[in-house]
């Protein structure tokens, strides 16, 4: 469940976990869960930078269709 | 040499006119160039202007037609170049050159048309800012228009890659130069809105204007305007400026920064991890200080050190209390006394004997007081009670 969340996704969690860290609002317990998760998310955020690659692949043409059309 | 003086009709000599000028080798497809002057555009969709030079002028007209094919509109002062032919319209008496092509003299053809659709698209408001889309943070997937061959593929793969491989490139492959271009771009910004693209690399290596030229049709700005995905344009170098660059939701210089704009830096990337990390570590370490101090700060208060502290208090509390109820008690008893006393005073007053004690007397028969003289009658014995003593007597009259 958690891979398939978006890098950007987790950047926007990580702030939300941090933001919500930060304000001390949390009780104590609950914060411990959110520091974890945050370290975990974090991980995640390096691992998948350090293991991408770029993919290229050439557009899908619809050329029959198109020229039908056209 | 006589010459047969023949008088000719206004029709005839037109007519004679008419012939020798139309049919004459020069006349009949010249280029001419001069300046427009007063140009005018009737409802049939002609166009008729003068074209001047310092000591003549001549009349022209465009059919409606011809104007068509022409990139660029005609204007007063404007200096042109165009291949006609004379016509002789004789219901006017007038000779004037039927243009069939027209175009800027001096400026170049294509520098006048890029003016004049720039100005058009313009006022259209195609390049306005409003309809600028905000371009993704982070784009999953970029489409690239281009061409296979030439470096601009390769920079902008190469400007991906290290910047920002989570990315995930479509290559469109493009014809970027030539008469096909412009339907080319077209038909790949129209292909890439088919697919899931998050932002759109528009981009070409540089040229003159006429190798430029695709970028700058009317029908590539429409389908740019039209893209539902922004398009980053990078087109030639720093100092060329495309209609596509205007229309474009952000004009890079060139192919690479387009790249660069399209895509986040991994680098900064990873600070900003770093930064989220220091931070919780920083709010972390913040919370059990806090926590910390809480606890200290409990454990300092007076309940905990001084447990009987609070005892005593209530205690003293207690005794108060009591005191109150003691000083309430007895204040309630003295209002009590004097109550009584009241009471005692008045119940005195109200006592038979102290009226008698004035010197009243009451008369009881049979054990009652009688308070009436009709209660008795003669001779019924009556005892009066006086202060002191009693007295038994007989009625002898009544009255």
């Amino acid at each position: 469940m958690e891979k398939e969340i978006s890098f950007e996704e987790k950047l926007e969690k990580l702030k939300t976990i941090v933001g919500g860290l930060e304000s001390g609002e949390i009780p104590l317990k609950e914060s411990i869960d959110k520091f974890k998760e945050g370290a975990e998310l974090i991980k995640q955020c390096y691992k998948e930078l350090e293991e991408a690659e770029l993919k290229v692949e050439m557009a899908v043409k619809e050329d029959a269709g198109e020229r039908d059309e056209e | 040499m006589e010459i047969e003086k023949r008088i000719f009709s206004v029709s005839e000599i037109t007519f004679y006119i008419k012939m020798i000028l139309e049919d004459d080798e020069i006349l009949n497809g010249f280029y001419l160039r001069g300046e427009i002057s007063s140009p005018q555009t009737y409802s049939s969709g002609n166009t008729y202007f003068t074209l001047k030079d310092e000591e003549n002028q001549i009349r022209c007209i465009l059919f409606g037609r011809a104007y068509e094919n022409v990139a660029f509109k005609i204007k007063h002062g404007m200096k042109v170049l165009l291949k006609g032919s004379i016509e002789v319209y004789g219901p006017r008496g007038e000779y004037k050159v039927v243009v069939e092509e027209i175009q800027p003299d001096g400026l170049g053809a294509l520098n006048l048309a890029f003016m004049q659709l720039k100005e058009k698209l313009e006022k259209e408001g195609l390049f306005s800012e409003e309809h600028k889309k905000p371009l993704p943070k982070f784009p999953k997937t970029i489409g690239l228009i281009t061409s296979l061959d030439g470096a601009v593929m390769h920079d902008v793969l190469n400007v991906l890659g290290r910047r920002y491989p989570l990315v995930k490139v479509i290559i469109a492959p493009t014809v970027v130069q030539g008469k096909e271009a412009a339907a080319s771009i077209v038909k790949a910004i129209e292909l890439m809105n088919q697919q899931e693209v998050d932002v759109i690399i528009l981009g070409r290596g540089g040229g003159s204007l006429e190798d430029l030229w695709g970028f700058n049709e009317e029908s590539v700005a429409r389908a740019i305007f039209s893209s539902r995905i922004p398009i980053i344009s990078g087109v030639g170098h720093e100092t060329d400026f495309t209609i596509a660059d205007f229309v474009a939701d952000y004009r890079a210089p060139t192919p690479s920064a387009a790249a660069e704009k399209a895509v986040p830096d991994v680098m900064e990337l990873r600070k900003l991890l770093e930064t989220f990390w220091e931070r919780m570590l920083n709010s972390a370490r913040d919370m059990i200080k806090m926590n910390k101090a809480f606890v200290e700060q409990l454990a300092n208060r007076a309940v905990f050190k001084r447990p009987l502290e609070a005892v005593h208090a209530y205690y003293q509390k207690i005794e108060h209390l009591e005191y109150m109820l003691e000083a309430g008690t007895s204040q309630k008893i003295m209002l009590k006394r004097k109550i009584l006393e009241i009471l005692d005073s008045k119940i005195n007053a109200l006592n038979p004997s102290s009226i008698l004690e004035r010197g009243y007397s009451i008369v009881i028969k049979d054990g009652k007081t009688i308070k009436n003289s009709s209660d008795v009658e003669i001779d019924s014995n009556i005892n009066i009670m006086l202060h002191k003593g009693e007295l038994e007597a007989k009625v002898k009259k009544i009255k």
